[in-house]
């Protein structure tokens, strides 16, 4: 039982990742100095404008500068007052480098005939299309994670959360004023499970879906945001049961969710079914998990079902470090 | 070797990336050819919101309160004074101070080089206000009872049911508080380089709902206690990160130390004043009562690990990037001995320590491609190593509830090792469409588990439609089937488990999921949108366990918007859970007991939970002149029902005089158990009227009403700290009156805000 072989083939896969990668690599050094996307100075690297169509007049590719945009556009920097967009001194926004064109793209042919050359429209361009302007800049940390995240897979704009110009949140230009309501639109299972009566403090403020998701990225699963692993995340705040302990049980040690509904739940300390039930899914023969615990054993008052049931005794279920604590009472 | 092959690999992917990412120049910055408008710069406001609550608290004020304080008094709800200059902003916040749930924060941004915040937050949860207990706590993790109690309910003169005894339990709140400290610092040397350090430390102080236990089973007793909180976590997270355009190399370190200042919990037994035993006059045997009981409490631990991450973009719009994390997690506590019985001989502990510690390996690989416009393809490797390195401890004679010695038992560090890949292409035909398929196969293997390894295949896809201005529309499905094997039938015989029981979180499963969630925008005003989503794990080769869980969910909604200033929105949802497990009433297989082959004492539980919500809020904002009002109201019902089902032949076993001695009782039909029900329905208005520009006068009306029915942990079930079985007889079991009651809540506070 000690042995560890669990038979798949992590060689060969990773052995094909690295000649694949080393084969890109290479390719890319071939091709580097033809690289369009070098940019140099206190510019952002420049998104490729979409390549012309064969049968219209080459546009001017020059830059206008942000008055001239706003001479139509008026209102187009009203909700970006105060955002990080907008601040000029971060050499890293693009108000410190070509302001408007910086995302929507060179605007000098847009500007003498408006309607034969469009500028970028994020919210007419396809998910991934749109999303690339946003990770020219937005390349590191948990947005450098978000080619090949969940989010990316199902086609997730950037615009389908955020909102540049009209932002509706206190912070990160949120598209509602809170994250919930946001994450809700697609997420409805487990923004319901937060109005349950056994739930994280998100009702009342103390926490919201990004404490401990990465909706971006993450090296984690679930897009969770600490850790490497569901468990890793749950014990970065609750940190007493991480251990590890002398005495372990096992299921709890793979993963918390097993047991808890971290979303909200109907059942004393979120979990998922309400005890002795939830125990004796696993816990089936042998002595007291084995007894049907119906009406009659309430009305006995049996310490194995009121009250917190099997945790009376087994108080310490998440593991212990007592010599003598094998079934976990002490 | 494997490990470190994949550890090395990855180092080596980094320093490639990093190499790459190296060869563009960071040449010095030129000045932009853009002067930015007057109109990106903005002067922020500052607001404070202060005034007076009221609060009237029907029941249950603690649970109305779980997170939050709402205590009655003057309040500062709200205070924010941001300070942005060309080149720096300094922000602070303040929220409900001086309660328990305040929260401050203060935070520099010298923009474009560093960035600093310290935020304060503190997280009350409040259990009780009706605790009471016999117990007095007398710090240091030891709990007492009244020596007279004690003496005369071993002398035999008193009873723990007596009404003299119960009535000196005294009252308490139970309640404890999290105060997090929380600090960040970003420094920005380069354009391409991010410095960023992040300390927190947490401490929690207070009392939760906890037990102590005494004797073994059957026979012992078990005593609530409010357990107190006393301990601290300090995390810290360092990290330097460089990106461009085409890469990104990251390196990092995360360390957490958990400190418990109660390395124990002693308490007193109730029904002991010293240690003794009774003989059995037929076998000889003694039982153990012990006056005093000692458990462990959380150990202290550490966890610390170096990460690194790099990316690199490649031909094609691609993209590879890998992550490496190595980590250790320790734990040295000092045993506590095996029993604190005077009575019996603790066995010699084998070492005076945990000395447990796991060693844990992460390594990401990820390829993302775009070779053409709308073809998406992503490969994804994952490998996570929980290596168990705590040596084995064995205690000759285990004590439960320092009542007995016990067998011999030998403890069982787990480990487990995942290898997921997956593979997904997209095809996005239409900018507003897209399609995706993919397949995910994940690979784990475990020590002391019934199943050695276990191999999970998935395939999936998708569907989704979006950007279109009427209708969007995502929806995706997923197979997977699960397989153990390496079944090992000795770790279920060993605990009396039946051999075709299976642990159902690696049990061979068969899943299908999938969801539907669609949005209609007749005009742009109004939305209204709907969700299906359902699933089913089907446990096919589980005996015993879980054997069946489904799920399905249903959301139906809109959102009005008929002008700038008004927004109408409504969510109603409906869920719809099932589970079956099955179960048999006997004892381990033995010569003089047969009831553990025996088929007729099969019984199961179907548990299903329908739980109906609703979300509604209407926001007016200056619909009427100098206005703002915000209503919301949410309700949530959820009625949960266990069912017992027992097999066809389990009545002629309870009528006829079959011997199954020893095998536990099956003399009757069970009695379903009522339904679990809990209600809790919110509304709050918050209107704000706007005296001049600056200054408003508001009312902030909250109604909260909780139902709830729960057989468990309701009043009437744990009608006194020791409750009375059916025939009169006390229970073994000592409540802190911590039971699931209703509330009915209406706060309301009036406050002026004043705007700068």
């Amino acid at each position: 039982m000690n042995t560890r072989s669990d038979g798949f083939p992590a060689r060969v896969l990773v052995t094909a990742l690295v000649l694949a990668w080393v084969m890109a690599v290479g390719l890319s050094a071939a091709q580097d100095t033809s690289s369009p996307q070098t940019v140099t100075g206190n510019a952002p690297p420049a998104v490729q404008a979409p390549p012309a169509k064969p049968e219209q007049s080459a546009p001017a590719q020059g830059y206008v500068g942000a008055e001239t945009c706003l001479t139509c556009h008026e209102n187009a920097d009203k909700g970006m007052a105060g955002t990080p967009h907008a601040r000029a001194a971060d050499p890293r926004s693009p108000a410190a480098a070509k302001a408007c064109e910086t995302c929507h793209g060179p605007g000098e042919a847009h500007s003498q005939d408006p309607e034969k050359f469009k500028p970028k429209n994020f919210r007419k361009m396809s998910a991934r299309d749109a999303n690339e302007t946003c990770l020219t800049c937005h390349n590191r940390s948990a947005h450098a994670e978000w080619e090949g995240s969940a989010h990316d897979a199902r086609n997730v704009a950037c615009v389908s959360c955020h909102s540049v110009h009209a932002p509706k949140s206190a912070k990160a230009a949120l598209k509602t004023a809170s994250q919930i309501e946001i994450c809700a639109a697609c997420h409805k299972t487990q923004a319901m499970k937060v109005q349950r009566t056994q739930h994280m403090p998100v009702r009342e403020g103390k926490m919201e879906c990004t404490s401990c998701h990465s909706p971006h990225g993450s090296n984690n699963v679930k897009m969770l945001k600490a850790g490497n692993s569901v468990n890793e995340s749950c014990v970065s705040c609750h940190a007493e049961k991480r251990g590890p302990f002398l005495w372990e049980h096992a299921v709890g040690r793979e993963s918390c969710t097993t047991c808890h509904d971290p979303h909200g739940s109907s059942n004393d300390r979120m979990l998922v079914a309400k005890d002795p039930m939830l125990c004796q899914r696993c816990h089936v023969h042998s002595r007291h998990p084995a007894t049907l615990y119906d009406a009659v054993q309430v009305a006995n008052k049996s310490n194995r079902v009121i009250g917190r049931s099997c945790v009376t005794c087994h108080t310490q279920i998440h593991g212990s470090n007592h010599p003598s604590g094998a079934v976990f009472s002490r | 070797m494997r490990i470190r092959l994949t550890v090395l690999i990855g180092a080596l992917l980094l320093v490639s990336a990093g190499l790459a990412s190296a060869q563009q120049s960071d040449a010095p910055n030129p000045p932009s050819p853009y002067q930015p408008s007057a109109s990106f710069l903005s002067s922020r406001a500052g607001q404070v919101d202060f005034g007076i609550r009221a609060s009237s608290i029907d029941d249950d004020a603690a649970r109305f309160q779980r997170f939050r304080d709402l205590r009655d008094g003057a309040t500062l709800d709200t205070f924010r004074w941001e300070k942005e200059r060309a080149k720096w902003i300094f922000n602070a916040e303040a929220n409900n101070v001086g309660y328990r749930d305040q929260r401050l924060f203060a935070g520099f941004n010298k923009l474009g080089q560093v960035k600093a915040s310290f935020e304060w937050d503190q997280v009350p949860t409040f259990y009780s206000t009706v605790g009471r207990s016999l117990y007095t706590y007398q710090g240091n993790g030891r709990f007492t009872i009244d020596d007279a109690i004690q003496q005369g309910i071993q002398a035999g003169s008193l009873s723990l049911i007596n009404p003299s005894v119960l009535s000196q339990a005294q009252q308490f709140d139970t309640r404890s508080r999290s105060d997090n400290a929380l600090f960040n610092l970003v420094v920005t040397p380069t354009r391409d380089v991010d410095v960023k350090i992040n300390v927190r430390s947490k401490a929690r102080t207070g009392s939760t709902v906890g037990y102590g236990n005494l004797a073994s089973s059957p026979g012992g007793q078990a005593f609530e206690l409010a357990t107190p909180l006393d301990d601290r976590t300090t995390d810290i997270n360092a990290s330097a990160e460089w990106a461009n355009a085409r890469g990104r190399v990251s390196v990092g370190y995360v360390g957490s130390w958990y400190d418990d200042n109660i390395p124990s919990i002693q308490f007193e037994n109730a029904l002991a004043f010293t240690d003794f035993f009774t003989t059995n006059p037929t076998t000889g045997a003694r039982t153990y009562t012990p006056s005093l009981g000692q458990m462990a409490t959380w150990p202290n631990s550490t966890a610390h690990s170096v990460n690194s991450a790099g990316s690199i973009k490649l031909p094609g719009k691609s993209k590879a990037s890998a992550f490496v994390s190595v980590g250790t997690w320790k734990q040295n506590d000092a045993l506590l001995p095996a029993t604190v019985n005077s009575l019996l001989v603790a066995p010699i502990l084998e070492r005076p320590t945990g000395e447990a510690e796991a060693r844990i390996v992460a390594t990401n690989f990820n390829f993302n491609s775009r070779p053409i416009r709308n073809v998406w393809l992503n490969a994804k490797y994952r490998f996570y190593d929980y290596d168990n390195r705590t040596p084995h401890f064995t205690i000759s004679s285990f004590v439960p509830g320092d009542g007995s010695l016990g067998a011999e038992h030998t403890t069982e560090p787990t480990s487990f090792r995942r290898h997921n890949f997956d593979v997904d292409a997209s095809l996005t035909p239409w900018t507003a469409v897209g399609f995706k398929v993919g397949y995910g196969h994940e690979a784990a293997d475990r020590t002391f588990r019934i199943f050695e390894r276990t191999a999970e295949n998935t395939l999936r896809a998708s569907a989704d439609v979006t950007g279109n201005q009427y209708v969007s529309l995502r929806g995706v499905f997923e197979h997977s089937t699960r397989r153990g094997s390496g079944f090992d039938e000795e770790l279920l015989d060993a605990v009396g488990e039946h051999p075709e029981m299976r642990h159902f979180d690696i049990a061979d499963r068969d899943r299908d999921r999938g969801t539907v969630i669609v949005t209609v925008t007749p005009i742009e005003v109004l939305g209204f949108n709907g969700s299906i989503a359902a699933g089913r794990d089907n446990y096919k080769n589980s005996g015993f366990g879980l054997r069946d869980n489904e799920h399905r969910v249903y959301s139906a909604g809109f959102d009005y918007v008929p002008t700038k200033k008004a927004d109408f929105n409504l969510t109603y949802g409906y869920e719809k859970y099932d589970t079956s497990q099955w179960s048999r009433t006997a004892n381990p297989l033995a010569a003089t007991d047969q009831g553990f082959l025996d088929e007729r004492r099969d019984w199961g539980i179907d548990s299903g939970d329908r739980v109906r919500t609703l979300s509604s809020g209407v926001m007016l904002t200056q619909l009427i002149d100098k206005t703002e009002l915000r209503f919301n109201y949410d309700y949530s019902w959820s009625k949960a029902s266990y069912v017992y089902t027992v097999s066809s032949q389990w009545l002629e076993l309870a009528l006829l005089p079959i011997p199954t001695t020893g095998s536990g009782s099956v003399s009757r039909l069970p009695q379903q158990l009522p339904l679990v029900d809990n209600r809790r329905a919110a509304f709050r208005t918050d209107a704000r009227y706007f005296l001049t520009k600056n200054v408003a006068i508001g009312v902030v009306y909250l109604y909260e009403q909780y139902r709830v029915n729960d057989f468990a942990l309701s009043p009437d079930t744990l009608n006194s700290l020791v409750p009375l079985t059916l025939t009169g007889a006390s229970a073994n079991t000592m409540f802190l009156n911590y039971v699931f009651r209703p509330y009915t809540a209406n706060a309301a506070w009036v406050r002026l805000t004043y705007l700068w």
